[in-house]
């Protein structure tokens, strides 16, 4: 028997989480024009920062969101300048600062790891596979805690999952924080001198150069927002789900796949895409699983990495331009039809 | 402290060193080259190349050992019965359940048989390179006349999900545990007398030299340069009727194919397959700093980066664990970050290689009349 709410709610914190990045993602992607492959790994910095304040530190769980956007979003900058403005400096090709930000993933995820066992060896905590749903707050108070986290037992990840007579705290502050961001983004980018800057930049960096927008400094501040974004995801994400210090290439693929669904091009469909996505893997493995339980093997859960990757195989086939794409051709042939009508 | 070091090590040792050493070196060119035809040459930048070596590997895994089981099942089951009882009910699943009785089983019957278990091999080294030309054919379909960006993207997405499916399957190649492959030179042992290592190194060596060879031809010949003419520009070529895509799909299958084959003969020399080692550090990352070391596109950088580095790598792997007892850590992660870090500088110092690609000259259209 599965709990459906329980599975929809799953898919609704997993995809607001993913939104952040996906997001982050698509700005940096437009303004420096080179997918971030490390925005994943970004992340996961943000995870790691969430077990060192709640259970190395024991300090209150939040204050991590906090530190995790300054920490990430200093990393972002470092990044930016360190590796891919020096490249581009240099007169690196596209190709090579795609790869810098790969070599860029491959540092971050080994220098989690080191930090990861340096928590285990020295701490005794486990630094692989750890869940910190007990460490978040609880909103609405009819039951005791620990009674909530004996209830049911949730059917993908085989962890507890406390009923809905509770509310834990990063269902609501996920969604809040992300509506935030967006809110900051759209005011940011079409009401400011500096949006519109930005904007100059996404549609021609060389021209936006000629009438005297600082590009690098539009990067910079791209870099630092999406860095920081992508810490506070990273930070919600032990809240409630099974994290590991690789969690970031996981999620990459997730980030990705939305990315190319929604359109490069747009903030906005990239969140769309991310929650259908989102719930396109979580309900289809949960209903998937409930018709064939095991393939090879092993439950078929496992393989519930592969269902973004063939959204992402179907997108790139079928709609190569995304859902931004489809609506502006749309918006496009609506126009020509008033026009000719005039005409 | 070096020096004491290698003294330490007993001269059997040495001599096991510098054969790994060698094999792994050939597998790596392989791997290299391959990659050097799609990149270097055609500037795909596969950074999913780790897929096509795991598919040689999960049809070396697969097919020679199931084939035998199943020949030969009557003698295996007479042997392993009362070791793995699972055998008389369910022989399907006994194959993974009951691997390495089976394994030695088998051995121990092919041993007789050189010439069945020759073609055998032959045989899956064919099949190995047919599913790594058909995974390259299948990975250019939705990616290739992708964006370079999206490309490569779609390239890595699609190598996550081979390795997904090859960690968890198990009927393919043993999912997380593996499955081991039957020693198809094992008849060399009684008829020739030679030993396991020697085996394995006469394999890797003829399959090694004997593709690099067929390669430098195609690399050497007209079709070389109508890969670089497609590097150098899609829109030139196209305008003087080069058919890009169809080029680009070419250089996934040849290259996709190559890797393939090393992921074979890799297997074969170790004996198993155990999807979880065919990991993208190990098998695209490695390979890509490789081919930027040696350079892209140069006839010998792929072979000058394969051997420097992996060199370099073997080296380290056997002082590495002197290191584990000092640091809180694994010795791992510091090699993870010297990878990182060498693609970083390498990017920055010398991005064409150190053996940058020379520029090709014709007769006749390089060299200006005499006056």
């Amino acid at each position: 028997m599965v709990a459906w709410g329980a599975v929809a709610v799953q898919a609704f914190i997993y995809s607001t989480l993913i939104a952040f990045l996906t997001m982050g993602f698509n700005l940096t992607y437009q303004t420096a024009r080179i997918p971030n492959w490390a925005h994943g790994t970004f992340a996961a910095v943000g995870v790691f920062m969430t077990l060192w304040v709640t259970r190395v530190w024991e300090m209150p769980t939040y204050y991590s969101v906090i530190l995790s956007f300054i920490v990430v979003a200093l990393i972002g900058v470092a990044v930016y300048l360190g590796v891919i403005y020096t490249l581009k400096r240099a007169g690196a090709p596209e190709i090579l600062l795609l790869i810098s930000t790969i070599a860029v993933d491959i540092i971050l995820i080994a220098v989690l790891n080191i930090q990861a066992d340096y928590i285990q060896e020295v701490h005794k905590l486990n630094s692989r596979g750890f869940l910190l749903r007990e460490e978040d707050i609880v909103i609405g108070f009819n039951l005791d805690q620990e009674i909530a986290l004996q209830e049911g037992v949730d059917i993908l990840l085989n962890v507890p999952l406390i009923p809905p007579s509770t509310v834990p705290g990063v269902l609501l502050v996920a969604p809040t924080l992300l509506l935030g961001f967006t809110l900051f983004f759209l005011f940011l980018l079409y009401k400011t001198k500096f949006g519109m800057a930005m904007r100059a930049t996404v549609e021609n960096p060389d021209l936006a150069e000629v009438v005297g927008v600082n590009v690098d400094m539009v990067n910079l501040v791209s870099w630092f927002l999406t860095g920081g974004m992508a810490g506070v995801a990273g930070a919600l994400l032990p809240l409630w789900f099974r994290s590991y210090p690789a969690i970031g290439s996981l999620i990459i693929i997730n980030v990705f796949a939305a990315s190319i669904l929604g359109g490069v091009r747009s903030l906005s469909m990239a969140i769309v895409a991310t929650y259908i996505i989102g719930y396109v893997e979580i309900m289809g493995t949960a209903w998937i699983s409930t018709i064939i339980p095991e393939i090879g093997g092993v439950s078929t859960a496992s393989y519930r990495p592969l269902i973004p990757l063939l959204l992402l195989i179907f997108a790139l086939m079928f709609i190569p331009e995304g859902i931004y794409g489809l609506l502006e051709k749309y918006r496009e042939r609506k126009i020509k039809a008033r026009t000719e009508g005039i005409v | 402290m070096i020096q004491d070091l290698v003294l330490q090590l007993p001269l059997e040792g040495v001599i096991n060193f510098i054969v790994n050493l060698v094999f792994f070196v050939a597998v790596y060119i392989l791997v290299a080259t391959a990659l050097n035809i799609q990149y270097g040459y055609t500037g795909i930048p596969n950074f999913g190349l780790a897929f096509g070596v795991a598919v040689g590997a999960y049809v070396a895994g697969y097919f020679p050992g199931r084939l035998l089981y199943s020949m030969y099942f009557e003698e295996v089951k007479a042997k392993v019965e009362v070791m793995c009882p699972t055998i008389l009910e369910n022989p399907d699943q006994a194959y993974i359940r009951c691997n390495i009785f089976v394994r030695n089983a088998l051995n121990e019957i092919i041993k007789a048989e050189p010439g069945l278990s020759t073609a055998l091999l032959i045989l899956t080294l064919v099949i190995a390179i047919g599913a790594g030309a058909l995974m390259g054919l299948l990975a250019s379909i939705p990616a290739i006349r992708l964006r370079v960006d999206f490309l490569m993207m779609s390239l890595i997405a699609i190598a996550e999900g081979v390795r997904i499916i090859g960690e968890n399957y198990e009927p393919l190649a043993g999912g997380t545990l593996g499955v081991t492959v039957p020693a198809l030179l094992g008849w060399m042992e009684p008829i020739l007398g030679f030993p396991r290592i020697v085996q394995s190194f006469i394999l890797v060596m003829s399959a090694t030299v004997m593709t690099m060879a067929l390669i430098y031809l195609m690399l050497r010949s007209p079709y070389g340069r109508l890969l670089k003419a497609v590097r150098e520009s899609e829109d030139a070529a196209l305008a003087v009727g080069i058919d890009v895509n169809r080029v680009k799909i070419e250089a996934m299958i040849i290259g996709t194919a190559v890797a393939a084959l090393a992921g074979a003969i890799y297997s074969f020399y170790l004996g198993n397959v155990v999807p979880t080692s065919y990991t993208r550090y190990d098998w695209t990352f490695w390979p890509w700093l490789m081919l930027l070391l040696g350079g892209r596109g140069s006839e010998i950088g792929a072979i000058v980066g394969a051997t420097g580095i992996m060199t370099l790598r073997r080296v380290i792997s056997v002082y590495k664990h002197s290191f584990s007892g000092l640091l809180p850590f694994d010795v791992i992660w510091l090699e993870r970050i010297a990878l990182g870090v060498a693609f970083l500088v390498i990017m920055i110092f010398k991005p064409y290689g150190l053996f940058p690609e020379k520029p090709f000259r014709l007769k006749g259209v390089h060299e200006l009349p005499r006056e």
